[in-house]
């Protein structure tokens, strides 16, 4: 499917998820109130923050192969926060990054979490640094850093593949306290084994909106919701209609939403 | 070709030798003042202009994908396509020399200032001055052969093979069985596991294939049924919700929704 | 490690790496000759091709690098080896990792010795793209004029026998894909629905469970999971190579982890019952 006119009725749907998203941001930005649940892989990052400054040894941050898109800018606004948290208390952070052009912007990103945490002049140029864009040169990087710096904490969000369980299990070995979260779902048995809390799912992208509080990003995160309601509600309706014989697959609601 | 195409095409058309190559030197200059222009804008007007820009590139994809498509899977935007793509590849690129540059800035002061481990930070900068020289002048050589399969294969190799060893530590040490729901999981990932390997198929190989309610028994059936019946759907589930927050959060970055990240601070100095 | 528990919750881990060595080569030296069930994903990934028409071009699509190649490879190989039995075209091209397209020419040119394959007849490499969207998308409305050339002459493609009567995908009859990534999102959103050729994917081993979503949808027709898949299509080939015999070291080195597990909890419920005595 490259084009709306292939598939109108689930063009529509992405048209109408992202009005849904957009109305109720909208009224966040309102002044209206969202509830949010408890996420305690969020809440552990203000403990390992602070382990890290008991410790005196650096917090390390890394996100992954995430390149310049919508996870690996998701990673950057949970380091963000984690960074003006550690600017409090003047823990080393360290980053390094597997993509150049998301490296450009983490920098920047780094650089104003300290300024809006009022230490400008904590920023270290070299916290944040381009390893490889080869998979496993960044990620025997990442493990040698680990095992080196012996880093107190170690928060894992991004994109992760073969070499989540390289860093997860380096930092378990140094004894680091670990978060990881990503959206690659078969990599989440491994964070689970070896990190003490794992972000799952599409928790991620709620992670920004459970950090912040901002409005916009907890109207956004009902908006999600509403539009996963009616993707549940399209899963039980299409195997209804499956599931009945008179109707089955011409049953023009399952056509609607087959591709061919 | 459309209205927009041969307008383009009437505007910029072909250039070859020398024209090209001062388009080429034109297009540099027009970046470099673009940046300069950008650096010296104040917060919030270098913020509006980076809010445009993010519009409308991400307008071309929304347009492109929504327009209605002829017979051939064509609208009128289409053709821009490959262009745009090539101006992305082009753009990473670019971001590639910065990455180098952080490398060399990080490592070579290490060196310099014979910080510790700056035998390392050596090493590194030598290896990537090589390999870069092998594959640029000498490409079709033994001497880059042998680099590239010799040595960058077998590192990339041996990496990818110490996940074995962490896999077999992380089990050992994490997979434990302390409630129910893990007695579940154990017993789901040994059916799995036994069901793709030789050794695990012979327990039940004496039970027919197909064809009788025995064979639902055989382990490498099991191990099929728990992938394709339960792990699909929850894989499934989980994929609805990461495909829906993606769309929040891309719609979030394309009408520069989201605070508190990427350059806020700056536009808030001022 | 803490010193407390009981000593099977302590061992050190490179007692555990050295057994998993040690498995590893023995199973290598001394294969275990059991026969391996054919799944039904490999099953469907060798019918289409065992079905294609001969007078189509079948797309290989590679994007693995050394790192992954103990599994990738394996996969690539058995599939090149039928399409060149059956004397079927074929074309390849890579994304992500340009790595992979040094690889994958190195490996076709290998089998094609073997069977006699003509470059630019028979066989074709179309390159190294790494904007995948952009690529596919164009390869969805004409595939000369998104590639425009070969990745090893760098002649226009319209030039070569093997490219006769390709227009784009709906030219195509099976689009394999051989991937230590999850490039199958971009396939299935852009290509699968423009064509009739079926698409099958071979996936690394930890990759695999998140394809069964579009298998059960028909989206991908076939899959190989991982070496384990490649094996079984050496089996369906009649063949018994390399591939098989890796079974061996991977089915040894699963059942260290069980026992290793097993001894786990072992020394985890021996820890309980000696803190319960004392």
């Amino acid at each position: 499917m490259t084009h709306a006119s292939d598939k109108w009725e689930a063009a529509f749907l992405v048209a109408l998820w992202s009005i849904i998203v957009l109305v109720t941001v909208i009224t966040a930005q309102r002044g209206r109130k969202y509830f949010i649940r408890r996420i305690p892989g969020l809440n552990a990052i203000d403990e390992a923050v602070g382990r890290a400054t008991e410790m005196g040894r650096p917090i390390l941050m890394v996100p992954g192969l995430s390149g310049l898109g919508v996870v690996g800018l998701q990673a950057l606004t949970i380091f963000s926060y984690i960074i003006k948290t550690a600017a409090k208390f003047g823990n080393r952070i360290m980053m390094p990054v597997a993509d150049p052009a998301l490296y450009t912007v983490a920098e920047e990103v780094v650089r104003e979490s300290y300024a809006s945490a009022g230490r400008p002049e904590d920023f270290d140029p070299t916290s944040v640094y381009f390893l490889s864009d080869r998979q496993f040169a960044f990620a025997s990087g990442v493990a040698g850093t680990i095992h080196r710096e012996k880093v107190a904490a170690s928060f894992l969000f991004g994109d992760f593949f073969a070499e989540s369980l390289i860093f997860a299990e380096s930092g378990q070995q140094v004894g680091a306290i670990q978060v990881a979260g990503t959206v690659q779902t078969t990599q989440l048995p491994f964070f689970i084994a070896s990190c003490d809390y794992t972000i799952i799912g599409d928790e991620y992208y709620a992670a920004s909106a459970y950090i912040s509080r901002e409005p916009t990003l907890l109207g956004s995160l009902v908006g999600q919701d509403i539009c996963k309601g009616m993707m549940l509600l399209i899963v039980v309706l299409g195997t209804l209609a499956l599931s009945i014989k008179p109707l089955g697959e011409k049953f023009f609601f399952v056509q609607w939403f087959t591709i061919k | 070709m459309n209205p927009i195409q041969s307008f383009l095409s009437r505007a910029f058309p072909a250039l070859h030798g020398g024209a090209l190559a001062g388009a080429v030197a034109g297009c540099v200059v027009a970046c470099v003042i673009a940046v300069v222009i950008l650096q010296a804008l104040p917060g919030k007007a270098r913020k509006a202009v980076i809010a445009a820009v993010t519009f409308v590139a991400g307008l071309f994809y929304a347009l492109e994908f929504f327009l209605p498509a002829n017979a051939q899977d064509e609208n009128i935007l289409t053709f821009a396509v490959p262009t745009v793509g090539n101006v992305t590849n082009v753009l990473g690129g670019m971001t590639l020399g910065l990455g180098v540059l952080s490398l060399i800035r990080i490592h070579g002061s290490n060196v310099v200032k014979v910080k510790s481990g700056w035998e390392n930070s050596m090493l590194l900068l030598v290896s990537m001055v090589v390999m870069a020289v092998a594959g640029i002048w000498y490409g079709q050589t033994l001497f880059y052969r042998s680099l590239f399969r010799d040595v960058l294969n077998s590192f990339d190799a041996a990496m990818f093979a110490v996940l074995a060893f962490f896999i077999v530590s992380a089990a050992y040490r994490a997979f434990r069985i302390k409630s129910a729901e893990a007695t579940l999981l154990m017993v789901a990932a040994l059916v799995v596991m036994l069901g793709q390997i030789p050794i695990g198929q012979y327990l039940t190989h004496w039970l027919p294939v197909k064809g009788s309610y025995l064979s639902l028994l055989r382990l490498d059936n099991i191990s099929n049924w728990l992938l394709s019946t339960v792990n699909a759907p929850a894989q499934r589930a989980i994929g609805f919700g990461l495909g829906i927050g993606g769309l929040a959060i891309a719609l979030r970055i394309w009408l520069s929704l989201e605070r508190g990240a990427y350059f806020e601070a700056k536009a808030d100095e001022s | 490690m803490s010193n407390a528990g009981h000593p099977l919750t302590r061992i050190n881990r490179h007692w555990l790496y050295g057994a998993l060595l040690a498995i590893v080569v023995i199973g290598l030296i001394v294969p275990i000759p059991l026969p391996l069930a054919v799944s039904p994903e490999a099953t469907r990934f060798y019918d289409a091709i065992e079905n294609a028409p001969k007078d189509k071009l079948v797309l290989v699509s590679t994007l693995w690098s050394a790192s992954t190649q103990g599994e990738n490879r394996p996969q690539t190989q058995v599939v090149l080896k039928h399409l060149m039995k059956r004397r079927i075209r074929f074309a390849l091209i890579a994304f992500g990792d340009a790595q992979s397209t040094t690889l994958a020419q190195e490996l076709a040119e290998e089998q094609a010795r073997i069977y006699k394959y003509e470059y630019g007849k028979d066989w074709i490499n179309l390159g190294f793209r790494q904007d995948i969207a952009g690529t596919l998308k164009g390869m969805v409305r004409d595939i000369n004029e998104t590639l425009k050339t070969d990745s090893v002459n760098r002649r226009p493609l319209a030039s070569y026998p093997v490219m006769a009567g390709v227009r784009n995908v709906d030219d195509l009859s099976v689009i394999a894909e051989f991937s230590a990534s999850g490039n199958y999102k971009s396939w299935v959103g852009l290509v699968v629905g423009s064509t009739d050729a079926a698409f099958c994917y071979a996936p690394t081993s930890v990759m695999a469970p998140e394809l069964y979503t579009y298998l059960d949808s028909g989206q991908i027709r076939g899959m190989l999971f991982g070496i384990k898949g490649a094996a079984e299509y050496e089996q369906l080939l009649g063949e018994k190579g390399f591939t098989t015999r890796a079974i061996t070291p991977v089915s040894l080195a699963l059942v260290l982890l069980f026992v290793l597990i097993g001894l786990g909890n072992y020394g985890m419920y021996a820890t309980k019952k000696m803190e319960g005595n004392s």
